[in-house]
């Protein structure tokens, strides 16, 4: 990487740092995931991340446990919009596929 | 009241500082500064302060009053911040004091407002967020109707005041907190708002009348050009993305300005990318951007005038120049001591001439009650007071 895409690199960061949030709701059936995040705003402020990027699969929305402890980031100073970072799963690609090569090993 | 001479223009002059041992004779010179978005302050001399208790003084209220004439004030209610006494052992004593000059630096009790908080504001509009506010403090308010809404507004470490002042800033309002009112108001709007008017004369404008009178120009200096200290004076255009995900553009127009006169030319278009909610906050963000600099900015220092707040309009005039005519106050220093009185006036305008002054629609300044000490010596509104204005 060249050092000035390093430099991009670290400047983004440091413009959009990643904080540690706690969920205090979460619903698979309309995805609304609701969290404090105690870096930035205190104990009791609790704000809803933003839908933008996550998908509902079959009315299904992937939502992390309450209680627990995700990584999320912000567009502005303002949180504006909270957004989850995540690593998504290869399943959520393209599903069936991976189904079917389940069950394909299964009966081989 | 101290510092009263036998001129006629000498002003009243009263100082109380609450609940400590002061020698008022002592005070040689005091200063109050009013600013925009800024907490009032005020400074005052001593020369020769009783040593005795100097510590207690911190955190002690303090009024301060400037009087010229019958109505023509000017009020400071604060604490005592911080002092600097200076002792230097080979000057001996002065006013029977080791202590002989002591500079006691007080902040406006807006000051209440600098403790960092963390906290989120969820769709709330300006009205609420300024009420909100002064309701903590026990402060009255005067805000704009304006029906804008943030979807989030994060406080993060930061002051109620610096949220405040943020916060009205980003759509183009000013804030003062004089005594314990808040002041939220449209520097564009400021003719309607009919804060103190001043005339400010030159020696030409009193046609040769040298008498004493408050409100002469006594130094001008100017800064006029699209460049100014606080920035390039531009037109803008804006863009953002708003919630949907949908691209908004937004740009100034030579209609958004003071009115005070013709408009001067501003030169260039600068570009500016920004995250918003909506249309709407883009098109606040993009008016709003034209109201923090001004091409003409000066510095007047006047004979003494109590009157004249941030958000007031001044005329000054017969320089025989474009820039004769109105101009907006800024900030204000007054500075008294036991020879003379003069205030330096912070003024800017947008416009020249002076001619075709335009009132844009909006409500007078009502006057806010005046503060109390509640039981825990904090100064509090002496009524529950919120003009909502339009």
């Amino acid at each position: 990487m060249s050092g000035y895409l390093r430099w991009i690199l670290v400047m983004s960061m440091l413009k959009n740092p990643v904080y540690r949030a706690i969920v205090v709701y979460s619903d698979t059936s309309t995805g609304v995931i609701k969290v404090r995040i105690p870096a930035l705003t205190g104990a009791d402020s609790v704000v809803d991340v933003s839908y933008v990027g996550r998908t509902a699969y079959n009315g299904v929305w992937s939502v992390p446990s309450i209680g627990s402890q995700i990584v999320v980031t912000a567009d502005d100073a303002n949180l504006t919009n909270v957004f989850w970072v995540q690593v998504a799963p290869e399943a959520t690609t393209d599903l069936q596929p991976q189904i079917d090569a389940l069950f394909l090993g299964i009966f081989r | 009241m101290i510092f009263k001479s036998s001129h006629p223009g000498s002003p009243d002059v009263s100082v109380v500082i609450s609940g400590a041992t002061v020698d008022y004779t002592t005070i040689t010179s005091l200063t109050i500064d009013v600013h925009e978005n800024m907490h009032d302050m005020a400074t005052i001399t001593f020369s020769g302060l009783v040593p005795v208790g100097i510590t207690d003084y911190v955190g002690s209220p303090v009024i301060i009053s400037i009087k010229v004439g019958a109505e023509r004030t000017i009020d400071f209610y604060g604490y005592v911040s911080f002092i600097e006494p200076k002792m230097e052992t080979r000057k001996g004593l002065v006013n029977n004091s080791p202590v002989q000059t002591a500079v006691m630096t007080c902040m406006g009790s807006s000051y209440d407002m600098v403790y960092p908080k963390y906290k989120t504001w969820e769709n709330v509009t300006l009205v609420q967020l300024v009420s909100q506010i002064a309701d903590t403090y026990g402060y009255s308010y005067a805000v704009p109707n304006d029906t804008f809404v943030w979807k989030r507004l994060a406080q993060t470490g930061t002051s109620d005041w610096e949220l405040l002042t943020r916060a009205c800033n980003d759509i183009g309002y000013n804030v003062t907190a004089s005594g314990t009112h808040i002041h939220v108001y449209d520097p564009y709007k400021a003719v309607s708002r009919q804060l103190p008017y001043v005339e400010l004369v030159t020696v030409r404008g009193a046609y040769g009348d040298l008498k004493y009178a408050p409100g002469r120009i006594m130094e001008f200096n100017g800064l006029f050009g699209n460049t100014t200290l606080e920035g390039n004076v531009y037109n803008y255009n804006y863009v953002g993305i708003d919630s949907s995900g949908t691209i908004v553009r937004s740009s100034t127009e030579d209609a958004d300005f003071t009115g005070f006169g013709e408009l001067a030319v501003r030169k260039g278009v600068a570009e500016v990318s920004t995250n918003v909610t909506s249309l709407e906050m883009l098109n606040k963000l993009s008016k709003a951007s034209t109201k923090h600099n001004y091409p003409y900015n000066a510095t007047a220092l006047v004979t003494g005038v109590p009157d004249p707040v941030p958000g007031s309009v001044v005329k000054v005039d017969n320089f025989n120049s474009n820039f004769d005519g109105y101009w907006l106050v800024r900030g204000a220093r007054h500075t008294v001591t036991r020879s003379n009185y003069v205030t330096e006036l912070t003024i800017a305008t947008d416009s020249t001439t002076g001619k075709n002054i335009e009132s844009k629609p909006g409500a007078a300044f009502n006057p806010p009650p005046p503060p109390v000490l509640n039981k825990d010596n904090v100064w509090v509104s002496s009524l529950d007071f919120g003009d909502v204005y339009a």
